[in-house]
């Protein structure tokens, strides 16, 4: 046994553990925690397999920014112990039986395939070196400039919502403007009012 | 890539980003920046009407066909644009935003429809939901719009898990996301190997998102809530622009990539498509609700389209492209006269806030009897043109059991279209039924039209006839 | 490839054992002797009034989701720098493209008032 095969096993059974303290752990925060693992634990599976680009930014992104939006969510909520109510025992069986068809085709496809399949499917990807980021950035910004420019629409629209769905102008409000201060002059402030002479 | 500056998507891209800017500046002329943008949407449609660049990009189409149906959501874009703005100024709800995230809505559903690639087609449904996520919840005033918001976030959120699950089962099992190389993969891949297995499952999956985004029978349950939480503004768009887009995504999808699996992929689309036509008017008769009827009622007029396109034929074909284009447009005439009045000095809720419309205001009352005609079938109008072309296809192509039962559940719905005209002409409610505008030129150029093309059949045969013909060239 | 984050792998496997260390001595050394008294909350020698999680305010939310989207744009940048002297002029421009729209996302937000706390 090889050391990435022993770290492949060692984390994948921690995901696996993780993942499913994330759905069954009745505190919220105990959840988002243990989401936190999960993204981190599948950072190192994803550096396995030679991603490492894409495993840096799950951990940049999803550990340092999901996660700040996940626990602020919770908080904002304000629920302490979720309670297993009527709904949750009712849809189990259910949730169970799609569990175990979705794991039974999965588990068929991936035990007969990665046999046979021919390997050369995937053919027309640009490469330029050995390093998964340059190789990235490369298709990334020429075969894919379309879908990044629209990629950057949608973000463009996820400020929007964000902004419109949650932002409230509150009018009482009342602001300094440090510009307009420094630029005041002295007769703007003061007005010299000559006295009557008797 | 930079020499496609005339094509509409860049145009409305860089006016939307101009206009976001702008109207910073000018916040209280909300009327010039309306206008602006209403000035964006006809440059687009101009050049999309003129302009097919030649331009090939290999996850992008720029065809006849993609212009012509660019240019009919434009247009469509146009009209709800109208409606909305003054629906919005009269709820006192009016803010800039609301067009600019629809704009950016719509050159997803460009995106959507000129998609090659798998990518490309999953970038174009997230621009189109994210706009709907927030259009819907954009009546923050009210509850059930909030709730009708999270409702389709989560459900919206776990259909594009299960889109992307497909395309990266289709991505493993055929090596490319081009809708092109995907056909080829499959054709040349073994009926009985693991692979193929794979490549069905892939497709299913992908088939059931898209089920959900078209509001289609098993995967219909959000259709009627979100209807009726979100303004009726977003009602209509709701029922127009997304709908024609996802229509063509289906298109494209089953008669190029998964051509081959037409065996398969037929039998499903025709199930989904008796099912929402049979949940459609079934669930329609006990509504009381104007915009969860109007919802069943869509939710069956998207299963005639499915229907017809299972049918994996010419005339099948030609009926669900005609049937995308009439419903689309009484959808419009449908949701548009609803934007327009009020009763209790509120929208347009139950059924009942309609009564005596006719005393009142005879000419909405006439809107709404066309229009309703038209949705029940009735011969003179559109609506009836369109349903018989797809029974006539279903008896083509020997399905008469299923003909007989589409016939029936026709019948079925009838019965609460002619409710609403009952209600209208027949019922006495103290209602204070008031509307902003005696009358709306666009709307009813809208309805006249339902009329006056289902009087004049052949204009509208013509024009279908013309688009499957552009249809079939870009088809392998 | 995979050897150069060997240490990473070892610095974890110290890190989890250090803190297991710790964590277990003093479990185990020290003394516990719980009552009520200890372990509720100490409010100035006040009873504790009301539950010390509250709502927060939607804003934070608001500055979070902000963040995300320009954490994001840096994702798209990093891969962008690494290959920049490959993908020519049209990479350039297209990231030129990519950061000017977001410009337009911040022009929005700084204008709207969304990032001032008040």
């Amino acid at each position: 046994m090889n050391i990435e095969l022993i770290t492949f096993i060692i984390f994948s059974s921690l995901l696996i553990f993780t993942s499913i303290k994330v759905i069954t752990s009745s505190n919220p925060v105990l959840s988002a925690i243990n989401l936190v693992f999960s993204f981190f634990l599948s950072a190192v599976l994803w550096l396995l397999l030679g991603a490492e680009f894409l495993s840096i930014i799950l951990i940049l992104v999803y550990v340092g920014a999901v996660m700040v939006l996940f626990l602020f969510v919770v908080m904002m909520l304000d629920i302490n112990i979720a309670k297993k109510n009527a709904a949750y025992i009712k849809y189990l069986p259910l949730g169970i039986g799609i569990f175990i068809v979705f794991n039974i085709l999965i588990i068929l496809f991936f035990i007969n395939t990665f046999e046979n399949i021919n390997y050369n499917a995937i053919s027309s990807i640009n490469i330029i070196s050995e390093s998964n980021t340059e190789n990235l950035g490369f298709v990334l910004f020429t075969d894919y400039i379309l879908e990044f420019e629209i990629a950057g629409l949608i973000l463009l629209l996820g400020i929007l919502s964000a902004i419109i769905l949650t932002y409230r102008k509150n009018p009482n409000n009342k602001y300094q403007d440090p510009a307009r201060q420094i630029d005041v002059r002295k007769k703007d402030r003061l007005k010299v009012i000559k006295g009557l002479k008797e | 890539m930079f020499d496609l500056f005339y094509i509409p998507e860049i145009i409305l891209s860089i006016g939307i980003l101009l206009v976001i800017v702008i109207d910073l500046y000018i916040e209280k002329q909300k009327y010039f920046s309306y206008l602006l943008i209403q000035f964006l949407i006809i440059l687009a449609s101009f050049y999309a009407l003129t302009e097919v660049p030649t331009h090939a990009y290999s996850s992008y189409e720029f065809s006849k066909f993609t212009s012509l149906i660019k240019f009919l959501l434009l247009v469509g874009a146009l009209i709800i644009f109208h409606y909305t703005y003054r629906h919005l100024n009269y709820l006192n709800n009016l803010k800039i935003e609301y067009f600019t995230i629809s704009v950016l809505g719509l050159i997803g559903t460009m995106i959507m429809i000129s998609a090659y690639s798998l990518l490309m087609l999953y970038l174009g449904i997230e621009l189109l939901s994210l706009a709907l996520y927030a259009l819907i919840g954009f009546n923050k005033a009210s509850k059930l719009s909030s709730e009708a918001a999270i409702k389709y976030y989560i459900l919206g959120a776990m259909s594009s898990g299960i889109l992307l699950f497909g395309i990266s089962l289709i991505y493993g099992f055929t090596g490319s996301i081009d809708y092109f190389e995907i056909a080829e993969q499959i054709s040349s891949v073994n009926n009985n190997s693991v692979q193929f297995l794979g490549i069905i499952f892939g497709m299913i999956f992908i088939t059931a998102s898209l089920c959900f985004k078209f509001g289609a029978a098993p995967f219909h349950i959000w259709v009627p809530d979100i209807y009726q939480g979100s303004l009726v503004s977003t009602t209509i768009l709701l029922s127009t622009l997304p709908k024609v887009a996802v229509f063509v995504v289906f298109l494209k999808l089953y008669f190029i990539p998964f051509i081959t699996l037409a065996f398969i992929w037929s039998d499903i689309l025709i199930f989904i498509g008796i099912a929402s036509i049979v949940i459609g008017s079934i669930f329609a008769l006990t509504q009381e609700n104007m915009k969860r009827l109007l919802a069943y009622s869509a939710i069956s007029n998207i299963g005639f389209i499915i229907l017809a396109m299972g049918l994996v034929t010419d005339d099948g074909l030609n009926a669900s492209l005609y049937y995308t284009i009439v419903y689309s447009f009484t959808a419009l005439a449908s949701f548009g006269i609803i934007t327009h009045i009020t009763s209790n000095s509120h929208g347009i809720e139950d059924i009942s806030d309609l009564a005596g419309l006719s005393k009142t205001h005879p000419y909405f009352a006439i809107l709404i009897l066309i229009t309703m005609l038209s949705s029940a079938g009735i011969p003179p109008l559109i609506g009836f043109h369109a349903k018989l072309m797809v029974i006539q296809a279903l008896i083509n192509n020997s399905y008469i059991i299923l003909s007989v039962l589409v016939v029936l559940m026709t019948v079925i719905s009838a019965y609460y279209y002619l409710r609403i005209i009952k209600t209208i002409y027949f019922e006495n409610r103290e209602n204070l039924i008031s509307t902003y505008t005696r009358n709306n030129i666009l709307l009813s150029i809208n309805v006249i039209l339902l009329l006056g093309l289902g009087v004049f059949p052949f204009i509208m045969f013509d024009i279908t006839s013309y688009l499957a013909s552009i249809l079939v060239d870009i088809s392998i | 490839m995979l050897y150069e984050y060997l240490p990473i792998l070892i610095f974890l496997a110290l890190a989890l054992l250090f803190a297991t260390v710790m964590l277990s001595a003093g479990f185990i050394f020290g003394g516990s002797n719980p009552d009520d008294e200890k372990n509720s909350p100490y409010e100035c020698g006040f009873e504790p009034f009301e539950d010390s999680r509250m709502k927060f305010d939607v804003r934070f939310y608001l500055v979070a989701i902000l963040f995300i989207i320009f954490d994001l744009e840096i994702a798209f940048l990093f891969p962008w720098a690494v290959v920049l002297d490959h993908i020519g002029l049209e990479g350039y421009l297209a990231m030129a493209i990519f950061i000017f729209i977001l410009l337009i996302g911040f022009i929005y937000e700084w204008k709207k008032g969304a990032l001032e706390w008040d």
